[in-house]
């Protein structure tokens, strides 16, 4: 049998790739769309912030600031944070991490790629229509009256919805299934039960965001009064429906981010994890909590106090285990051998910024003092915390570190260490002085803004240009790798993990030569 | 507009220390500054508890050689898990309960106070006071109140939702049509505190803006007066050129013949106007107040129908004025 073999070169041609059941194919394939839709998201957020220069009209009026910040989030959320780890890295990495030939159901796999893809087009054709301004969140009923293709919009979360279902359903299988002989779930990788764990919350909370979704396009197009009070219905009733799928979608986007650290720490540290069983529960006490915990997006929406009181609490004990893991982390770099290669770097930068999202988390969650910070621009940077310097880094962490294993390529450490350091600096620019804005009132979603707010508008632009900056060299790097890097080993990290050290430099279409057997934990450093 | 905002930015500071809060005009909002102070210099050293050990252990245990092997392969300490398994618990709490104690500030409502009533509409709000029998609107409106005093307002929407945010006095409340909402507050600072709209509401939610004017006694009293009087003694067109301001007509009418989100009132009265439906009428006095209060009767051709119906706000003197105004841009 040829070594030279490999998933990429073992078919050619276009069908290959666009009827391919290879998670591995359609993992790649999952990874170029939510890239493309990040470049696109991310140069709205260009746009914005530029606008956000002056107080008056600099680029844009208000109704397109308003369409552009609405299609910023919900691209970002629904094409490119949701999806992200899980469909691309997550598909390519947890049959080979498991031992398994592929995914319980390839066929099923393709099919969520082309839901995905078509909800991807239903939710850019809404741009035909008229750009719709509700924000990604919809809240009605400013949602069921405005112009513009909203139905479009919310038809393609619904249908994006389903892609997630699919995944996740797939993921959870193919865990409980085809587990290598001696894979026991205590050997398994973090990794796999990061992804496991979102898994489940995907499939149990996805179902109340279609249901949610349907009856506002039932509201917008046959008029039954559901959530517009004029029509006899509940505006506060629609957060209710869309933050019980909402908030746990916050933790469908930020497990996977914690899961690739998990393998990213011990690798780069050539140590044990610390607390192995800690982590992989806590990802479980995450997922199960964090349907408890949406009314904390609604202190001051009108709901009860007692609800409040109940939603502050709980949203405490979710901070707990995310306390574990980083804890975790930091006993695994104790005494290890700690290499500062470039995935690492985007590792510790994850737990700085996630760090800073957590405590903010803390004040947010906090009766009195979110009723002054909610929906301000400290909401804004305490998400954006989580969300870019939580799962972003994360997702570029990994990327960096299964590059070799994917394109059987080395790429460059200095600009990829580079690209680390100019997204650090620029994310902070940007985001932190958001902080201050926020604490001192400046409301989010503002086109104009009183006078005094301007210097930190200014500095957060220019923070916005590095970090665009940042990741466009990140994305460079690995793209140049492809052409001129040097070739990869077959682990080139010392790592313990099955999709390392059973498997060609790149991977055979089946993954694996024989099926592997596994007679110890995945981080045996020896 | 210009000078509502040179008023407020002297209320909020200015690239000051970076984490102080805007200025406290009320003993809750002093108290609130406690807590926020605490979160933020126990939260600084939680994030100092772990980035410090990270950054020590990456120079301590960097890998010097490629062989360099890890010191220890030791995985689990059971009493470190617990320990950060359970204190943060204790810490939680605490943030938990004090929250939980300002929050029942916030919304348990004073018995007596005075009443206000808070109507939010795209894009502006109106205060209605009761006892005084006046009212206030338009954006960027001055919203008196007496110092010392509870206040209460009684929101609520005409339109989609918004949100009534006070940050000098750390309160906030949404507002929502079909449906009630108080807040409360008593202000021991006199001056000026800006209200922002803080629910996205549409295009001019930036704009949905309006200053809290706190008041000693006597000078609140002048300020009921002062409201009072003025209406009684303007002429119709100059009753009407104010109203064109606070109903914000203005959002969408021009004087001067362009055509923002609907027709310009110049050359308008007189002038035969297109209904949707394809019938042609002419631009009088009955028109124009059947248009202003129920505007989606008589939908006219070629423009977005988003013209908010005002039956109910307007008096029939205000009516008048406002039809002298558009009678006057010939």
């Amino acid at each position: 049998m040829s070594s030279n073999t490999n998933y990429i070169n073992a078919k050619t041609g276009f069908a290959s790739w666009a009827l391919t059941i290879d998670h591995k194919r359609i993992g790649l394939m999952y990874l170029v769309s939510i890239m493309t839709f990040f470049l696109v998201a991310g140069v709205f957020a260009l746009l914005l912030r530029t606008e956000l220069l002056t107080p008056a009209n600099t680029i844009m009026d208000a109704k397109r600031y308003n369409q552009l910040f609405t299609l910023h989030g919900a691209i970002m959320v629904f094409l490119v944070i949701i999806p992200g780890i899980p469909a691309s890295l997550g598909n390519f990495m947890l049959p080979l991490m498991l031992g398994a030939k592929d995914v319980a159901f390839p066929r099923i796999n393709l099919l969520s790629y082309y839901i995905y893809l078509f909800g991807a087009i239903l939710a850019l054709s809404s741009l035909w229509v008229g750009a719709i301004d509700t924000g990604w969140t919809f809240y009605t009923p400013y949602s069921t009256t405005t112009d513009g293709g909203v139905v479009l919009m919310v038809t393609a979360a619904f249908v994006l919805g389903f892609s997630g279902i699919f995944t996740g359903l797939n993921f959870i299988v193919t865990t409980h299934k085809l587990r290598a002989p001696g894979m026991t779930w205590f050997r398994m990788p973090l990794f796999i039960w990061g992804i496991y764990a979102t898994a489940v919350i995907q499939i149990m909370a996805t179902p109340v965001l279609a249901i949610t979704l349907l009856l506002l396009i039932i509201e917008r197009t046959v008029g039954i009064g559901i959530f517009d009070p004029v029509l006899g219905g509940d505006p506060v009733l629609f957060q209710h429906f869309f933050w019980f799928y909402s908030h746990p979608a916050v933790y469908i986007m930020i497990l996977p981010g914690m899961a690739v650290v998990s393998e990213i720490v011990t690798v780069f540290s050539q140590k044990r994890i610390f607390g192995y069983k800690q982590i992989a529960f806590s990802s479980i006490a995450i997922a199960v909590l964090s349907f408890l915990v949406w009314g904390h997006h609604m202190f001051v929406s009108g709901q009860s106090e007692l609800v409040g009181m109940i939603f502050s609490v709980l949203t405490f004990l979710v901070a707990i285990p995310s306390g574990i893991k980083i804890f975790n982390w930091l006993a695994t770099m104790y005494k290890g051998s700690i290499s500062l290669k470039t995935p690492m770097l985007w590792a510790l930068g994850f737990i700085f910024l996630f760090t800073i999202g957590g405590i903010t988390g803390i004040f947010l969650g906090t009766l009195s003092v979110d009723v002054h910070l909610h929906d301000t621009y400290f909401v804004v940077a305490h998400f954006h915390y989580v969300m870019v310097g939580g799962t972003f880094m994360a997702f570029m962490g990994g990327l960096f570190y299964w590059w070799p294993k994917i394109t059987g390529k080395m790429y460059s450490e200095f600009w990829g260490a580079a690209s680390t350091l100019m997204v650090v600096i620029g994310f902070n620019l940007t985001f932190f002085v958001q902080f201050i804005m926020g604490s001192q009132g400046m409301p989010r979603r503002y086109y104009s803004y009183l006078d005094q707010f301007q210097i930190y508008h200014q500095i957060s632009t220019v923070g916005s240009y590095i970090l665009g900056l940042g990741f466009v060299m990140a994305i460079w790097t690995l793209l140049r790798a492809l052409k001129t890097g040097k070739p990869a080993t077959k682990n080139p990290w010392h790592a313990a993990t099955l999709e390392w050290t059973h498997t060609e430099v790149m991977p055979i279409e089946h993954n694996f030569h024989e099926q592997p057997t596994v007679n110890e934990g995945p981080y045996e450093y020896h | 507009m210009d000078s509502l905002k040179e008023l407020l930015a002297m209320k909020l500071p200015v690239l000051s220390f970076w984490s102080s809060m805007p200025e406290a005009a009320s003993s809750y909002a002093s108290e609130f500054d406690s807590l926020y102070y605490f979160l933020l210099w126990t939260g600084l050293g939680l994030f100092l508890l772990i980035v410090v050990p990270m950054c020590w252990f990456v120079m301590k245990y960097h890998r010097r050689d490629e062989h360099q092997k890890a010191l220890s392969q030791r995985d689990y300490n059971y009493k470190l898990e617990v320990a950060w398994t359970f204190l943060p618990f204790i810490y939680l709490a605490v943030c938990f309960f004090w929250g939980f104690i300002g929050f029942l500030d916030v919304y348990t409502v004073p018995v007596n106070a005075k009443n206000l009533r808070v109507i939010g509409q795209k894009w502006n709000w109106t205060i209605q006071y009761p006892d005084e029998e006046i009212s206030v609107s338009g954006q960027g409106v001055v919203v008196g109140v007496p110092v010392d005093e509870n206040i209460i307002f009684t929101m609520s929407s005409q339109d989609v939702l918004h949100s009534f945010f006070l940050p000098n006095f750390r309160i906030k409340q949404d507002v929502l049509p079909g449906r009630y909402t108080t807040l409360w507050l008593k202000a021991d600072k006199v001056g000026e505190f800006p209200i922002f709209c803080a629910e996205y509401c549409g295009d001019n939610h930036s704009n949905m803006l309006a200053k809290l004017k706190v008041m000693p006694r006597v000078e609140y009293d002048a300020w009921v007066d002062g409201i009072k009087n003025a209406d009684i003694s303007l002429s119709p067109k100059e009753l009407g050129a104010k109203l064109y301001q606070t109903k914000v007509c203005v959002t969408c009418h021009t004087t001067d013949g362009t055509t923002k989100i609907g027709p310009s009132f110049k050359g308008l009265y007189g002038s035969i106007a297109e209904l949707t439906s394809g019938k042609k009428v002419k631009v009088d006095d009955s028109f124009i107040k059947e248009h202003i209060l129920t505007p989606s009767k008589t939908p006219i051709k070629g423009y977005p129908q988003v013209m908010p119906p005002f039956q109910g706000q307007l008096s029939e003197v205000e009516i008048n004025a406002l039809i002298e105004f558009i009678k006057s841009f010939k």
